[in-house]
């Protein structure tokens, strides 16, 4: 199933950190800054998600919600899109990741 | 350093987000890396100064620090040097101290110190006979004393401030208070009555309103005197106004001519005919001189010269020539009337001045030309002479 998001729905997507070696959530901290960037095949910046790191990593461990409001993703255009996620450590950039989507139309549209 | 992934959960359409976990569409695994937890300057530090562990003791050599034990050392020696040495400095000091007291000393004189060696603070009250002979600068914790005004002063850095507000000082300036007994006696005798003083008029200088005196009064002009009814005299006429009243009734009195009866004047009679005697004389004084008016009644004949009336009263003389015994003073004409004419007759008027025969001052008259007949004879007013 490929991932897809019709234009004009509310974009919220929950994102795990996780130990891939424990399959254990890997507790987000303040020293973490998380952002993430979603660009067009034109490699032009359509949106910068929201991060909403949750609020009890305990329970929640490595939880955070990347949301783009409406009113930007009402003004997407078909095709493929990028969401790139990126963790940052005392100003360094640790690491950085991809995902891949689609962007269709909404028959209401 | 533990190996990260992510874990994408992606619906397809929307659904709640905390539904999003539990029926996600699709979970996409993305491997997302190694996380290493160290400083972010560099790696871990294995070796210094040539000594690799990974628990690594420095000790002072590996970073150039005295051997231990060392400080301590040098701090009781240099402790004890400065003991030391403080001991000699305030040995030295005393001594010193006092050979600059012992020169500097002040030395009695007949066992009393002079004045010029004392410090200014012993001499601190200083006296002036006025504020204005203060020094220009003065002297911090002296006392500078105005024995005029009797106020204290102190110099307070720019000025002579003076102590405790200065007060007022007894005396009788402008800036000193005046005793409080004068001025309760003058306040007292401020609300006597009466004229405690004394005062007469003869001690106040005149001004426009001019004593009274009796000479004053006597020459008074009678200015704005005017002319008034001939009414009586009112207590609240002026003075004037009264004058002028007793003016116009002094005229009044001198225009108006008293006619008396001759029976009703003392000394009066007619003499040869009294009874009856329906003649009916009258006499009457005016600015000066003596009238007479009336009528006679001849009940038979008078020869001429013989005496018709007389009027021994002194105040009724006239003037004559020589004021001597039935000497002529005067005479006047007097009427008979008849049915069908009119006869004229003279009446003499003498002077009876003849006391030795008991003959009192007054007037007689007589007829000198003719006798008189029976009838009535009509004498018209008119002057018979100067009275006396």
């Amino acid at each position: 199933m490929n991932a897809l998001f019709k234009i004009g729905d509310s974009f919220a997507v929950p994102v795990q950190f996780y130990n891939s070696e424990t399959n254990q959530g890997l507790a987000i901290t303040s020293e973490m800054i998380i952002t993430s960037r979603i660009v067009n095949a034109l490699n032009q910046t359509i949106a910068e998600p929201i991060v909403t790191v949750y609020p009890n990593q305990a329970t929640d461990t490595g939880m955070i919600l990347l949301e783009v409001p409406v009113s930007k993703t009402y003004l997407w255009k078909e095709g493929i899109a990028l969401m790139d996620i990126k963790l940052s450590m005392n100003g360094n950039i640790r690491h950085s990741q991809n995902i891949s989507f689609k962007i269709v139309r909404s028959i209401t549209i | 350093m533990s190996n990260i992934s992510l874990k994408v959960f992606w619906n397809n359409s929307p659904i709640p987000v905390f539904q999003k976990v539990q029926d996600s569409d699709l979970v996409i695994n993305v491997p997302f890396g190694a996380l290493i937890t160290h400083p972010a300057s560099g790696g871990a530090i294995y070796s210094i100064n040539g000594k690799t562990s990974s628990t690594i003791i420095l000790n002072a050599e590996d970073i150039g620090a005295e051997t231990k034990g060392a400080v301590e050392q040098v701090e009781k020696k240099l402790n004890q040097a400065t003991n030391d040495l403080s001991n000699q400095i305030n040995t030295k000091a005393s001594a010193l101290a006092v050979t600059q007291a012992l020169s500097n000393k002040a030395d009695l004189v007949n066992g009393i110190i002079p004045a010029n060696l004392l410090p200014s603070f012993v001499d601190d009250v200083v006296e002036f006979n006025s504020w204005n002979e203060f020094p220009p600068t003065g002297d911090a914790g002296k006392i500078y004393i105005d024995i005029t005004e009797n106020k204290t002063y102190r110099w307070g850095g720019n000025s002579y401030i003076t102590i405790g507000g200065g007060g007022v000082a007894l005396g009788e300036t402008a800036a000193t208070a005046y005793r409080g007994d004068r001025g309760k006696a003058a306040y007292d005798h401020s609300l006597s009555q009466g004229n405690p003083h004394g005062t007469t008029t003869s001690d106040i200088i005149e001004g426009n309103r001019l004593y009274f005196t009796d000479e004053r009064v006597t020459n008074t002009v009678l200015a704005g005197l005017s002319t008034q009814q001939p009414t009586q005299i009112l207590s609240t006429d002026k003075l004037i106004d009264a004058l002028a009243k007793l003016q116009a009734q002094n005229k009044v009195k001198a225009d108006e001519t008293v006619w008396l009866n001759m029976a009703s004047i003392e000394g009066a009679s007619f003499r040869l005919f009294e009874t009856p005697a329906p003649s009916y004389l009258q006499f009457a004084k005016k600015d000066g001189n003596l009238w007479i008016r009336g009528w006679l009644y001849i009940s038979s004949t008078i020869p001429a010269n013989v005496m018709i009336f007389r009027l021994y009263n002194q105040g009724y003389a006239i003037e004559t020539l020589l004021n001597l015994y039935s000497y002529f003073g005067s005479s006047f004409n007097f009427y008979k009337l008849n049915p069908t004419n009119v006869e004229k007759f003279t009446m003499c008027v003498n002077y009876p001045n003849d006391v030795s025969n008991g003959v009192k001052f007054g007037i007689e008259g007589y007829c000198i030309d003719n006798s008189l007949t029976t009838g009535h004879y009509n004498i018209p007013a008119q002057c018979i002479g100067k009275l006396i």
